[in-house]
């Protein structure tokens, strides 16, 4: 585990008083909450973060691509996540329809093994960006449940909260300037707003996931492996498509998460038994990862369940707030692209903040700014993930342009992707008319995928 | 406003070729132009060029070749809004626009008002 000085975020705050206002109050304190709270810390701008759980607690989104480091690097937080030693991943193995792909980061120009892709447990990783925030100043108070933001003075958000925290129960406001609700699934403003709806009507995918211990995993030379070789040969993120959706298997230093992203009416009415029976049923009637399953014991009780995949925010941003993360939209974990989306919109969001702190007059034209930033975002991650499912509601001009923008090796990384599964259909067009494709061409997919034949 | 003409020249490898850019300048319109591309250039090299030293043109496509990205055009709105008092709308944010230095200034100039 990582450093033991501290075992709560900062002892002191358990009793603090949560001050009555401040500059940017943050709603959350995962991977977008305590990113954004960061930035605008080291900007020297006052943030008062509530997060409702204690830390370290469990989270799912394992997977972490390459293009992390760039944002931890401007976090300052590059060293403290190398130095906690989470598993490198060499890319992921496909199965999809009939068809194996494997994708490695180094043929996309991740060849630093320092800055690889990473399979983390989420209570560390999130409990290091949070611990970060705190020692930069960010005042961070868990066990609170952010209720409502009151906007009618839009000078001056009120944030009203239960204060859980020794076992207590008491009410609170803070007021403040700017607001960013990174409250994840919860995505409080964007149901606040009536402003969350899910992304098709076909589409009403859940998560249900669980935990074994000596699973063996798949290495990047795509052979099967006993769980002790895990440094030596780098593991892979294996997914599996299987008649009623996907699965993951992840493996990580002490366990191995395996989990479905299903069509919730396969598992509707199911207790929490019958679940994980679907689960473990569904992982040993399907190819290579029965095999993976084969010596592992399921670790009793880690069954997790989240309803209610594949939603989106209408409205994201505004003169005074700004939803970031889940808190957003969330499509399909299909590509890794949560933790990545979180990064991304934390940085757009501190950039607007800390401009509009330093210049009133452009707080709205910035947010609309943010605002389509960040939408391009979500809307690229929709359709990578979920093809023409996720096209509704989408500015696909807005997306190709986007696109265009992007670093070079991350756009033909997710185009290499969009391969593997006929999910992206739509993304591949995009791609083509963006002008983009051309330079690709078809010879692309395998030029930097490979396709397998079996795996051992 | 009196601007006595002056020369620029700007050393730009490009590869294995030296080219050497000698910007003259005659006209007030023409200088306030130049000096925007300065300004820009030195902002640019500054804050993304750090440590990957190379020198850019003002026709360089900045985002092909990897120069800047979405986070950096936010950074370069901010940066001409604080150093040439205009407004950026959002309906400006395009890749059109900010591809170069040459674009930048002329949304620059767009912008300003007259």
């Amino acid at each position: 585990m990582s450093s033991g000085e501290q075992s709560s975020i900062a002892s002191s705050s358990v009793n603090e008083n949560i001050p009555e206002r401040t500059e940017v109050v943050v709603i959350g304190g995962g991977p977008a909450g305590s990113s954004v709270a960061t930035l605008l810390a080291k900007e020297g701008i006052e943030v008062v973060l509530l997060e409702k759980e204690k830390f370290p607690r469990p989270q799912v989104g394992e997977s972490i691509l390459p293009h992390m480091w760039k944002f931890t690097d401007r976090l300052g937080i590059t060293e403290k996540i190398r130095q906690e030693g989470f598993l490198a991943k060499s890319g992921g193995i496909i199965a999809w329809d009939g068809k194996i792909h494997q994708l490695g980061f180094s043929n996309f120009g991740y060849t630093n093994p320092d800055r690889m892709g990473l399979h983390v447990e989420r209570d560390i990783f999130d409990d290091i960006l949070l611990k970060h925030s705190a020692a930069l100043g960010v005042h961070v108070f868990e066990e609170i449940n952010v209720r409502n933001v009151d906007f009618s003075d839009a000078e001056r958000p009120l944030v009203s909260y239960a204060d859980r925290r020794n076992k207590g129960f008491a009410n609170g406001v803070i007021a403040c300037r700017y607001v960013v609700d990174a409250s994840g699934h919860t995505s409080l403003l964007a149901r606040q707003f009536k402003a969350r709806h899910m992304v098709s009507e076909e589409i009403k995918y859940l998560g249900l996931w669980g935990y074994y211990r000596n699973s063996r995993y798949l290495g990047v030379d795509r052979k099967s492996h006993d769980p002790g070789e895990v440094r030596r040969v780098k593991p892979v993120t294996f997914v599996s498509s299987f008649e009623d959706g996907w699965i993951w298997h992840i493996i990580l230093r002490e366990s191995t998460s395996v989990g479905l992203v299903i069509n919730r009416d396969t598992v509707r009415g199911m207790g929490k038994e019958a679940q994980t029976e679907y689960l473990q049923e569904t992982c040993a009637n399907t190819a290579v990862l029965r095999d993976l399953l084969e010596p592992a014991e399921f670790i009793e009780g880690s069954t997790f369940f989240r309803p209610d995949y594949s939603y989106y925010s209408e409205k994201i941003a505004g003169e005074n707030f700004y939803c970031i993360g889940d808190a957003g939209g969330f499509v399909d974990p299909l590509f890794s692209q949560g933790v990545q989306a979180a990064f991304y919109n934390a940085a757009v969001a501190a950039w607007a903040i800390s401009s509009s702190l330093s210049n009133e007059s452009r707080r709205l034209r910035y947010s609309q700014i943010a605002e389509r930033q960040m939408q391009q975002y979500y809307s690229f991650s929709r359709l990578l993930a979920l093809g023409d499912f996720g096209a509704e509601g989408v500015d696909q001009k807005s997306v190709m342009s986007m696109m265009r923008a992007m670093p070079r090796n991350e756009i033909e990384l997710a185009l290499a992707a969009a391969f593997t599964t006929s999910r992206s259909d739509n993304l591949r067009r995009m791609a083509r008319e963006a002008g983009l494709y051309d330079d690709f061409g078809d010879d692309f997919g395998r030029s930097k995928l490979t396709l397998i034949d079996h795996l051992e | 406003m009196h601007c006595p003409p002056a020369f620029w020249l700007v050393y730009v490898s490009a590869g294995s070729a030296t080219h050497l850019y000698s910007y003259k300048t005659m006209f007030v319109g023409e200088d306030i132009l130049d000096n925007t591309q300065q300004l820009l250039n030195d902002f640019i090299v500054r804050e993304f060029l750090n440590d990957k030293p190379r020198t850019i043109t003002a026709s360089d496509n900045l985002i092909e070749d990897g120069v800047i990205d979405s986070l950096a055009i936010l950074m370069l709105i901010k940066y001409i809004e604080d150093q040439f008092s205009v407004s950026i709308e959002p309906d400006d944010v395009t890749i059109e626009n900010f591809e170069s230095v040459a674009t930048i200034s002329r949304l620059i100039e767009k912008r300003t008002p007259h």
